[in-house]
């Protein structure tokens, strides 16, 4: 990391709805040109941590902070490029309308190539999203997110219903993002599509987080080394 | 770019969504409906074919402004936010560099303008085609009419967007704004008009006529009666009672502020002291003294107290 940015914090932060305790006491520190990876079970607090990342929801306890300055209000959105578990456009929209809409709004223009291609978006410009396929829908999810080289990437479950080519193309994407000084952090299960990164694994469960540790890049052929086996010894709760 | 930029943008994307909705198509037929059929209808009543004069029409336009502008701008409003919420598709809007408060604006701007355009053409196009037959005569009752019909549709509109601004989904939304379009047309409208009516001071001469405490119906237009007019005094201290004309109409007009339904009735019937006694609904004591400030004033909280409600329920709502 040289850009000397500090990534994102999560300083004892909690959010309820109502009685259910989504996220609770999580203090976690995401570094700038790092991988950050929360995993967990379903129901863990992992789609509703990076939603408080994003500013979409409002932590009922702690504080997030990006380069040492609260996410809500004051990170302006430029620096932040998010991705919901479920990305919805309006329908009646065209692919291209929405491609126009997002660049305006962040102020981009060259970055739009890059995004594009790795979306592969650029065949489907004129159609509406209405008449798009899920994928086509995750891929146009995908380039709102990247458009425009924002420094705070969330990412939450990005590789999911993505064919192989465009798989392959995001992984190369978040690979250069990284070596940028970008602060990425992902919710996924793609483990052995991960560890290649040398990620930052956080496991939660039931809105805590159980383990915190780096998968070395070097040794992801090391078995024991793996996020997936960090994930399950911390679920089982076996000592190291 | 600045805020305001943003705000123009998401404007735009509003007035685009709107222009391919078969909602806002549904809505401008119905605002045609509503501004049309009157005009053509009433002729119907004397058996013949054409338009009615603007003198004819108002009294119409007012009773179904009354009532179907506020229910379509209420749903419209609760709508705006509510939709998109659920649906997710202002969520991409929002993580890109757009505050809320931008947002806000831009989405109530970008609906007002193309709503408010569709009502312009539907009144516009019948307010033509009424002139073109009958000549002028009444048009600046009917503007004055139309113009409020606007105010309470913009109004209505604001208490929507509030409504649907939390994020709580449509059908809450939609439910909230039935409930609100009962008590503002119905409930609050009757009670608000039965207090006015009941603080009213006697009209002159009708004590003794009439008895104490009987309400009647002016017998002639306040503008033209005042209500100390044709009284001499015989306590000097009775001269103070002279400004209670004005004052019982700010006072009326003031309750009837508390309700942008009322408020929209209140501004037809002061534009046209002919449709007062045409209606039977005279301001009680009404000289019409400061009841255009009264007037003023309720409009401008009207369009600003429910959208200042809404921004901040939208800033601070959850949006997932």
């Amino acid at each position: 990391m040289t850009t000397g940015r500090r990534g994102l914090r999560f300083a004892k932060v909690g959010r309820s709805f109502g009685d259910h305790v989504a996220v609770q006491d999580l203090e976690l520190d995401c570094p700038a040109g790092v991988l950050t990876c929360l995993v967990g079970p379903n129901g863990a607090g992992k789609s509703t941590a990076l939603a408080l990342a994003a500013g979409l929801l409002a932590p009922t306890a702690g504080a997030i902070l990006f380069d040492e300055i609260l996410v809500r209000p004051q990170v302006p959105a430029e620096t932040t490029g998010y991705l919901p578990q479920r990305s919805a456009f309006h329908p009646s929209f065209t692919v291209g309308e929405v491609l126009h809409f997002t660049r305006v709004a962040r102020g981009s223009s060259d970055e739009e190539r890059s995004a594009l291609e790795v979306t592969g978006l650029g065949e489907v410009l004129d159609r509406f999203v209405g008449e798009l396929s899920g994928g086509w829908v995750r891929r146009l999810g995908l380039l709102s997110a990247l458009l425009g080289s924002p420094t705070l990437l969330l990412l939450d479950e990005p590789f999911v219903g993505l064919d192989p080519e465009t798989h392959d193309r995001l992984l190369s994407h978040l690979r250069e993002r990284l070596e940028s000084g970008a602060t990425i952090v992902t919710a996924s299960h793609d483990f052995e599509v991960l560890d290649p990164f040398g990620p930052r694994v956080a496991v939660l469960d039931e809105g805590r987080l159980r383990l915190i540790e780096t998968v070395s890049s070097s040794d992801v052929s090391r078995p024991a080394s793996s996020s997936r086996v960090l994930y399950r010894r911390a679920l089982s709760g076996e000592p190291d | 770019m600045v805020a305001t930029g943003k705000a123009l943008l998401i404007a735009r994307r509003e007035v685009r969504l709107l222009s391919r909705s078969r909602a806002t198509q549904g809505a401008l037929v119905l605002l045609v409906s509503v501004a049309w059929l009157p005009a053509i209808l009433l002729p119907l009543r004397r058996g013949s074919l054409g338009v009615a004069s603007f003198t004819e029409l108002l009294p119409l336009q007012i009773a179904l402004g009354a009532v179907i502008l506020p229910l379509l701008a209420l749903l419209a409003g609760a709508e705006l936010f509510a939709g998109e919420l659920e649906d997710g598709s202002l969520i991409p809007a929002l993580t890109l560099s757009i505050s809320r408060r931008a947002c806000f604006v831009g989405k109530c701007l970008g609906r007002a303008a193309t709503l408010g355009a569709a009502y312009l053409v539907a009144f516009a196009s019948a307010g033509l085609a009424v002139a073109a037959t009958h000549g002028g005569t009444g048009w600046r009752d009917w503007a004055v009419v139309t113009a409020s019909g606007l105010l309470v549709s913009f109004s209505s509109g604001g208490v929507g967007a509030a409504l649907g601004a939390a994020g709580s989904g449509r059908v809450r939304a939609f439910g909230a704004a039935l409930v609100t379009w009962i008590i503002l047309v119905f409930a609050l409208d009757a009670l608000l008009l039965t207090i006015v009516v009941a603080l009213a001071p006697p009209p002159p001469g009708s004590i003794g006529e009439h008895g104490h405490g009987e309400v009647a119906a002016p017998r002639a237009p306040p503008t033209e009666m005042p209500i100390h007019q044709g009284v001499e005094p015989v306590d000097p201290h009775a001269r103070h009672a002279e400004p209670e004309g004005p004052k019982s109409s700010r006072l009326s007009g003031g309750l009837m502020a508390l309700n942008p339904v009322s408020l929209f009735r209140v501004t037809s019937l002061a534009a046209s002291p002919g449709l007062r006694l045409r209606l039977a609904l005279a301001l009680p004591g009404g000289t019409g003294a400061g009841l255009g400030t009264t007037i003023v004033a309720g409009w401008l909280i009207w369009l600003v107290a429910p959208l200042a409600v809404g921004l901040r329920r939208f800033v601070r709502a959850d949006l997932t």
